[in-house]
């Protein structure tokens, strides 16, 4: 229902500068926007929802300059990380408000208040108050005053965060499904990036106030535009190994251990380039062929998969292998880095 | 669908005002800075002008034609010699060292004994905070009838009717001392409590684990955690305690002779005795300067001494 | 160090029965996780173990030796608290020497085992700065530093990462692995996520609603559930659990979804359901990671047909959100074939089925009458 974007959007603080930032979230998309604590995430938020008056830049919506509407003009809604539910008020009363608040007449709201509790399944929380809710039913009345407002889009500032890791698991879907279902705007913020990757329909990764990439979740696990983006999607993080070019630039010799991988063509002059594997894309290989030598540090059985500490020249690194493996502690695995898998980057931490 | 329109010129006066934090804001407080006006600045202006002056009522001339008698410092000159003056500010000084103290380590062994949950918490509670609501007049005159020959005070300490507390020099003072004691320990204990819940209490438990008997917890985590709110509840009963008037004057008048005659028995006397209102403007202005430097530090302490949360 | 003993511990609160009957055995040096939803008792096991709550009924013992009545301060319990209570009015070195200064040892002492401290917490040069001014990593690992300083007995740890970044999580989660081997501790960890759990500690102890669910090492709590609370609550993706009736269809035993559709069993669990007779009600359980796409791969396995709604993609998994009739069932896609909307035939992996009662939740299995 709305188009939202940010047109060289900067905010100065006295030891920070967010921006300048251009972003477009599209009609009925899932846009997330992650990165580490206080890289600007929220102020995006803020800035969107009118809460925040940017220095420089533009906000548009649906093409209109939002710059000098006011918060309660710009039909956006806000979800909140601690809520902001009325303690003193029902599920019914808290998710009503808004509508009451602007006189809506008493058919209408029931008439919206229905359709909203059967799409979030509240109907039986109405009667009860905020305290006597669990988590997740808490959640769930959040969002249904941001919903009963039928606002152009929803801005969720790190919506499920408080919740227990199971509880999160489950609402992150229903989050996507209630948006799918309905074709709402969500912006999503949060810096949990296996939230945002999982549901979002595109990311923009936010480093020191400057967007640093922005694509769809395969795009940016699978394509960083630099190292610093590698690093930050992708849990075990990814392991990097610095190399040196040799054999006329056809190899990279990894540093710390006896192996190389082939560089992509057309790499430039340099003479070093830092080489990226993520920890799934090494498998345990007992061929006769070159392998990395990795000795086993400590280990990680989570079940479905198993996450192995190990040390190659003295640095760690992360392997997660699939399955139970048997591995002990001090072994010593010979490991093969899968070739297609490899990222590669200059010496200036950009792809290459 | 689009619900933004840019109809920002249109907007009327007040629109504009409310659209603008700093008029909005101005326009908020406003009406508080002309009643402090007229409040607070107004009569402090009043009273340097009179203390310059030698005027009084009796000369049947307004107050605003006191210039004619204008005679610049000599009010505050007379002050300096004035033993009356002089012995009322000694007896008010001796009666806030020894009740404020003794005021702060009653209500403070109190708080501590109310920071855990026991059976009829909230009944002893609301009986220790009692005294503070009785009207100050009221409890000077209980602490009257308490402290008469006859009274209960000699019955159970099995005195003669003779002896009596409130015509002695010395014990008409240490009356006075039990009566605000009495009334206004519930106040440092109210203070006090309040600010001994504030100190978290993970942070106490967590000193417990680590093994601190609770008298060691007491002052090394509680106290200093308290500093402010000690430092506020002391700065607050001192200046309260500078101005006991009403327990006085009932009690004895400020008798026998001036023994038990504070500051403001002292100015009260001056007034509506003497009418000498010049005079009495010249101590009043003596006093707030005084009470002020005092608070002054006090705060100057707090803020010099930051406590992180 | 010290082993830990509860003996069928109550904890009443009024009408609610927050621990109900709990016995559990932490051995000595033992790494045990106390797993459950918020709200089960977890915390309040811990806090008895420490003293901070006593028991309405039932003993806790260190090492053979009954702490019924014995104070908090001299239980010698190092407790690291989910907000780290940090005393934030005091220097970092005052901080870590808070428990030495409290038993009155000398200073040169102190001075020397505070400075060691703060040397393998890695927060020498904090020492001297206020302890408010520190990040919440630095808090965290004062927290740790000012309990062990002290070398209690056992280590009590109340969901100390939750606090963190998740970036910084999984490197204190290997942190605190290294601590609890060089320390040698008991080391009982209490938390809510299952990965946490998973990867720290020896063993698992699984509460639900103040009652021990399953108590053993991690990959047996994941491999052999007990009952179906368990099976739900550990590994991520959990796992998926259908409800439905037994039916004959032909020759095969299916299981008759609410609204009508069918998926049929494998053998081996037929088998196992079996184990409870005259049970016309039954739970399925299945890992996401055991549904694969196409016709079945070996004899016993059974497929079934369904349509994907979502497909749901971090980093190296690909989850699918799949609906048979009105049911959700999840399964991997790891090499990315299917996409939403699309009709598929997946495959149950008959190993990996497992039966649960529908009446208690209890882990059936074959040849074991009930």
């Amino acid at each position: 229902m709305a188009e939202i974007h940010l047109d060289a959007l900067t905010k100065r603080y006295p030891t920070f500068t967010l921006g300048p930032i251009d972003l477009t979230i599209k009609d009925n998309e899932f846009f997330g926007i992650f990165g580490p604590p206080s890289s600007g995430k929220t102020s995006i938020l803020r800035a969107m929802l009118g809460l925040m008056k940017q220095d420089e830049g533009r906000v548009l919506i649906n093409g209109d300059d939002a710059s000098d509407v006011g918060v309660d003009r710009r039909n956006l809604a806000m979800v909140f990380q601690n809520l902001a539910l009325f303690p003193h008020m029902t599920g019914r009363e808290n998710i009503t408000f808004p509508l009451t608040e602007a006189k809506m007449p008493t058919t209408e709201v029931d008439k919206r208040l229905d359709r909203v509790a059967e799409v979030l399944h509240i109907a039986h929380i109405l009667h009860k108050q905020p305290g006597q809710m669990s988590g997740g039913e808490r959640q769930r009345i959040a969002l249904g005053r941001a919903f009963v407002r039928e606002p152009q889009a929803f801005l969720l500032d790190e919506p499920i965060a408080a919740l227990d890791a199971r509880l999160r698991e489950e609402m992150r879907v229903e989050l996507k499904r209630l948006q799918r279902e309905n074709d709402h705007t969500f912006v999503y913020v949060s810096h949990d990036e296996e939230e945002v990757l999982s549901i979002s329909d595109r990311v923009a990764i936010l480093l020191e106030g400057q967007v640093a990439q922005v694509g769809t979740p395969e795009e940016i696990y699978d394509r960083p535009v630099n190292l610093d983006v590698a690093k930050l999607v992708g849990s075990p993080p990814i392991n990097v190994l610095s190399g040196t070019l040799a054999e006329g630039g056809t190899r990279l010799a990894l540093e710390g251990c006896d192996y190389s991988v082939a560089p992509p063509a057309g790499h430039g002059s340099e003479q070093t380039m830092f080489c990226g594997i993520r920890p799934e894309h090494m498998r345990v290989e007992d061929s006769d062929g070159p392998t990395i030598k990795a000795k086993v540090v400590a280990i990680e059985p989570l079940g479905g998969f198993t996450i192995v500490d190990a040390s190659i020249g003295g640095q760690l690194f992360k392997l997660r292998l699939p399955g139970q493996p048997k591995i002990s502690e001090d072994e010593i695995l010979p490991i093969v880095p899968d070739p297609d898998q490899l990222h590669f980057f200059g010496s200036d931490g950009k792809r290459v | 669908m689009s619900a933004i329109d840019n109809d920002q010129q249109q907007l009327g006066f007040w629109a504009r005002i409310t659209r603008n934090p700093k008029a909005l804001g101005l326009c908020f407080i406003l009406p508080t800075i002309a009643l402090l006006v007229f409040i607070v600045v107004f009569p402090l202006l009043m009273q340097v002008y009179l203390s310059l002056t030698w005027w009084t009522p009796l000369d049947g001339v307004p107050w605003y034609y006191a210039y004619e008698g204008f005679i610049w410092f000599e009010q505050y000159g007379l002050l300096l010699t004035d033993d009356e003056f002089w012995g009322a500010i000694w007896r008010t000084v001796l009666i806030m060292i020894v009740v404020v103290p003794a005021e702060f380590f009653l209500g403070l062994g109190l708080a501590y004994l109310f920071i855990d949950r026991f059976p009829g918490r909230k009944l002893f509670y609301s009986i220790l905070l009692t005294p503070m609501m009785i009207v100050p007049a009221v409890v000077g005159l209980m602490f009257f009838l308490l402290f008469q020959g006859s009274g209960p005070v000699n019955d159970h300490l099995g005195l003669p009717t003779s002896f009596s507390w409130l015509a002695d020099n010395n014990r008409a003072m240490f009356a006075v001392m039990i009566a605000d004691i009495w009334q206004w320990t519930p106040l440092m204990f109210l203070i006090l409590l309040a600010g001994m819940l504030g100190v978290p209490s993970d942070q106490l438990l967590a000193a417990k684990l680590l093994g601190g008997s609770n008298f060691q917890n007491f002052c090394k985590i509680i106290i200093p955690r308290m500093k402010v709110v000690i430092i506020i509840a002391i700065v607050l009963r001192s200046v309260e305690c500078f101005k006991i008037f009403d327990l006085i004057y009932i009690m004895t008048k400020g008798g026998p002779g001036v023994a038990t005659e504070s500051i403001s028995v002292f100015i009260y006397k001056l007034t509506f005795g003497d009418l000498d209102w010049a005079y009495v403007a010249a101590i009043g202005l003596t006093i707030l300067v005084g009470l002020s430097v005092l608070a002054v530090m006090g705060l100057k302490y707090m803020t010099k001494n930051p406590q992180g949360r | 160090m010290s082993s830990i003993t509860l003996k069928s511990v109550t904890k009443r609160f009024g009408d609610l029965t927050a621990v109900d009957r709990l016995d559990l055995e932490i051995d000595n040096g033992a790494f045990v996780a106390l797993l459950g939803p918020s709200g089960c008792g977890k915390t309040t096991t811990m806090n008895m173990i420490a003293g901070i709550e006593t028991a309405t009924s039932g003993h806790i013992l260190f090492d053979g030796e009954l702490l019924d009545g014995v104070r908090v301060q001299d239980r010698n319990i190092g407790f690291v608290f989910q907000n780290y209570a940090i005393f934030t009015h005091l220097s970092v070195y005052k901080n870590l020497a808070y428990g030495l200064e409290v038993r009155k040892l000398p200073k040169a002492e102190i001075e020397q085992k505070v400075k060691a401290m703060a040397e393998r917490m890695s927060i020498t040069h904090r020492l001297n700065e206020p302890a408010a001014s520190l990040s919440v990593n630095e808090m965290q690992k004062l927290a740790i530093g000012r309990s062990a300083v002290t070398e209690p007995r056992i280590f009590l740890l109340d969901e100390p990462l939750s606090n963190l970044d998740a970036g910084f999580r999984a490197y204190m989660r290997a942190e605190l692995k290294v601590l609890q081997h060089s320390f040698g501790q008991t080391m009982v960890y209490v938390t809510h996520d299952q990965v946490e759990a998973m990867s720290l500690a020896d063993k698992i102890a699984i509460i639900d609603k103040g009652k021990l669910m399953q108590y053993g090492a991690p990959l047996d709590v994941y491999n052999d559930p007990e009952n179906r609370f368990v099976a739900n609550f550990v590994g991520s993706p959990s796992m998926n659990l259908l409800e439905g009736h037994l039916a004959q269809v032909g020759n095969e035993v299916v299981l008759r979804l609410a609204e009508g559709s069918e998926v049929p069993l494998p053998p081996p669990v037929v088998a196992a359901f079996e184990s409870e007779p005259g049970a016309k009600e039954a739970v399925l359980g299945i890992r996401p990671q055991n549904i694969y796409l196409g016709e079945p791969r070996s004899p016993d396995d059974r497929s079934v047909s369904a349509e994907v709604d979502v497909i749901e993609r971090v980093g190296p998994k690909r989850q699918m959100h799949l609906r048979v009739g009105t049911h959700d069932l999840r399964a991997m896609d790891d090499a990315a074939e299917a996409r939403p909307g699309q009709r598929v035939a997946v495959s149950l992996s008959a190993e990996n089925c497992l039966a649960f009662s529908a009446a208690d939740g209890r882990r059936l299995r074959a040849g074991r009458e009930v």
